[in-house]
């Protein structure tokens, strides 16, 4: 029920890009290419800003990029999370301690320092890169609970019969550990993909990371710089923000949802 | 719990100061730009004066500040001065020593965090607590509540805080639009002087809570179903227990073990700061300083507060590992 909601919020944002690229003028993105601080009309459905751009045109753009973070960002957290983590559940020794050590380090570090200042010194020229320099920097929680579960796992009477017929370390990981973790990956891909997009959209309200690339987290930086709040120009900030609360809520429904599929003693009361 | 095992423990965490440190001091020095250049070309696009970049004086501050040595000398200089609580001047602030500018930013973002932090940990787990085992008529109520937590919940805090601004501070100016204090005026301690201490920080504090409050509810809300299946649940049922006891002494009081972790971490992350929430409202605390310093390379600054950062927050990991074993006797760490 939860995933489903969540999955159909989702599925209307990308209905909603995916209809703006059709049917709306993306040309009202541009600087001076409409009326400036207008209110919302039949014209221009969001209002426009300060510098005569379109808001509706801003979000259309702006939504699938925003988007694109996220999922770059999961899906290298997510990889890099879960081979580690299996590696050092499944090796255990040095491998263990090492990865261990390694990801208390990032852990302490102030994660928005480092993002803050790679993105601020090694010019981030593009938001893909952006996303897996998020991703790079976000992988400490998967592995440390992939690397638990392995643990548990790795002890099961089916893993023992599987090492005692022969089965080599990939067969047993790929095959006898890997269909056990799915629902819980699934789960943790959703969080990463919102922990990214949160990222991202920080450091955009910040003014980091590529300037000119027209996603949301932007176009809140542009709203805030020119005083969107104190000049009553709510539709500007606003409209962001409601598509931005509404990507976090379809991933947080769909997580809570696979959550539940994943852990069945969740589904309990409800 | 043994004493090679805390040896172990306390040496695992010296060697992620250690790494973490020096990670912190070498990123900084890596990347292009020189932080006196920076600091210069930021006076003159404050229209100051700055003379003639190729007089030599740029070199003379590096000299000052120890940057024009090589790497590997800065870093052992870092170290030595470290173990003599000699933390430098800021580059910025020059000449104020760092821990002064520290000083006086820590307060506010200990005082502002903390607060939020336990009420939304309070709050949050006790509706978390209530969505599962209120009284009949009680349990509808909050299940109609349930969305509007998940909504709020899914607001970026930042993003919360602007929404705050243009309700409670634009369109009905009841709280004001952002700062510490009142602009120009340092803070008294007299009941005036709180009030508006709290007026300040009350829309930043709502932002944190309203958000944190939501994930704690979520959390606790399953830790207490997945407890109530428990034998030991069961067995006090049968044994007749009243209800509000097997919900408090067998319910609650073990749900509430893994949310402590996580209160413990986040109270550890407090002295970092929440620079989003600080920017935002214009808080004078320490993720405010935290920015600047990283954007205009003010080394020693940062240096300090990033040292800060980590010792305290690892302190409160080994102070977790101790605790813990004591809340939940079923850890023990021999068979770790």
């Amino acid at each position: 029920m939860l995933l489903l909601l969540g999955l159909a919020l989702l599925g209307a944002i990308i209905a909603f890009t995916v209809l703006g690229y059709l049917f709306v003028d993306l040309e009202l993105a541009r600087l001076n290419s409409a009326p400036i601080s207008q209110p919302p009309s039949m014209e221009h459905w969001f209002g426009t800003d300060a510098v005569g751009r379109s808001i509706l045109a801003l979000l259309v753009i702006g939504t699938p990029k925003t988007l694109l973070i996220g999922l770059l960002a999961g899906v290298c957290g997510i990889t890099i999370g879960t081979c580690l983590g299996f590696f050092a559940g499944y090796v255990r020794g040095w491998a263990d301690t090492v990865i261990r050590i390694v990801s208390d380090v990032l852990f302490v570090i102030p994660i928005l320092f480092l993002l803050v200042f790679i993105i601020e010194y090694f010019p981030v020229g593009a938001i893909w890169m952006m996303g897996i320099v998020i991703g790079v920097l976000s992988w400490m929680g998967t592995a440390r609970t992939v690397r638990a579960q392995v643990l548990t796992l790795r002890e099961r009477a089916f893993v023992n019969m599987a090492r005692a017929s022969g089965a080599g370390t990939w067969r047993i990981i790929f095959v006898e550990l890997m269909p056990n973790l799915t629902s819980y990956l699934a789960a943790s891909f959703v969080q990463a993909v919102s922990g990214g997009i949160l990222f991202s959209i920080g450091l955009e309200v910040l003014g980091l990371g590529p300037a000119n690339s027209q996603t949301l987290g932007w176009s809140i930086w542009w709203a805030n710089d020119y005083g969107a709040v104190l000049r009553g120009f709510w539709w500007w900030w606003g409209s962001p923000v409601v598509i931005i609360v509404m990507i976090f809520l379809g991933l947080f429904m769909t997580s809570l949802g696979l959550d539940r599929i994943a852990n069945p003693r969740l589904r309990g009361t409800s | 719990m043994s004493v090679t095992y805390l040896l172990k423990r306390v040496g695992l965490f010296l060697l992620v100061v250690w790494l973490g440190v020096t990670i912190n001091f070498f990123l900084p020095r890596l990347a292009p730009g020189d932080p006196i250049q920076e600091y210069l070309g930021q006076l003159a696009q404050q229209g100051m004066f700055v003379g003639d970049p190729s007089a030599g004086f740029v070199e003379e501050y590096r000299a000052k500040f120890g940057l024009d040595k090589p790497m590997w000398q800065q870093y052992i200089n870092y170290w030595i001065d470290v173990s003599q609580f000699n933390f430098g001047l800021s580059v910025t602030d020059y000449p104020v020593e760092v821990t002064r500018v520290i000083r006086a930013a820590l307060p506010w973002t200990l005082g502002l965090l903390t607060t939020a932090t336990i009420i939304g940990f309070v709050l949050g787990t006790l509706f978390g607590a209530l969505m599962v085992a209120a009284p009949g008529p009680w349990k509808r109520l909050l299940a109609w509540t349930t969305p509007f937590v998940m909504i709020v919940h899914s607001i970026p805090y930042f993003l919360l805080g602007i929404v705050l601004i243009a309700l409670f501070a634009f369109t009905w100016a009841v709280f004001p639009l952002g700062g510490g204090y009142t602009l120009g005026e340092s803070p008294e301690f007299s009941l005036d002087g709180l009030f508006t201490i709290v007026k300040h920080a009350f829309l930043p504090a709502l932002s944190l809570v309203a958000v944190a409050a939501g994930g704690w509810a979520i959390v606790m809300r399953s830790m207490i179903v997945i407890v109530q299946g428990e034998d030991y649940v069961q067995m006090s049922r049968a044994m007749g227990l009243k209800p509000w006891r097997v919900f408090y002494t067998y319910q609650v009081r073990n749900a509430l073990l893994p949310q402590i972790t996580f209160l413990a971490l986040s109270l550890g992350f407090i002295v970092s700061g929440s620079a989003l929430v600080e920017v935002v409202f214009v808080y004078p605390g320490i993720g405010t300083i935290l920015l600047d310093a990283i954007t205009v390379k003010d080394l020693p600054l940062l240096q300090l507060i990033l040292l800060v950062v980590i010792v305290v927050v690892t302190l409160f990991l080994i102070l977790l590992d101790i605790i813990y074993p004591i809340l939940d006797p079923r850890i023990r760490h021999e068979t770790d």
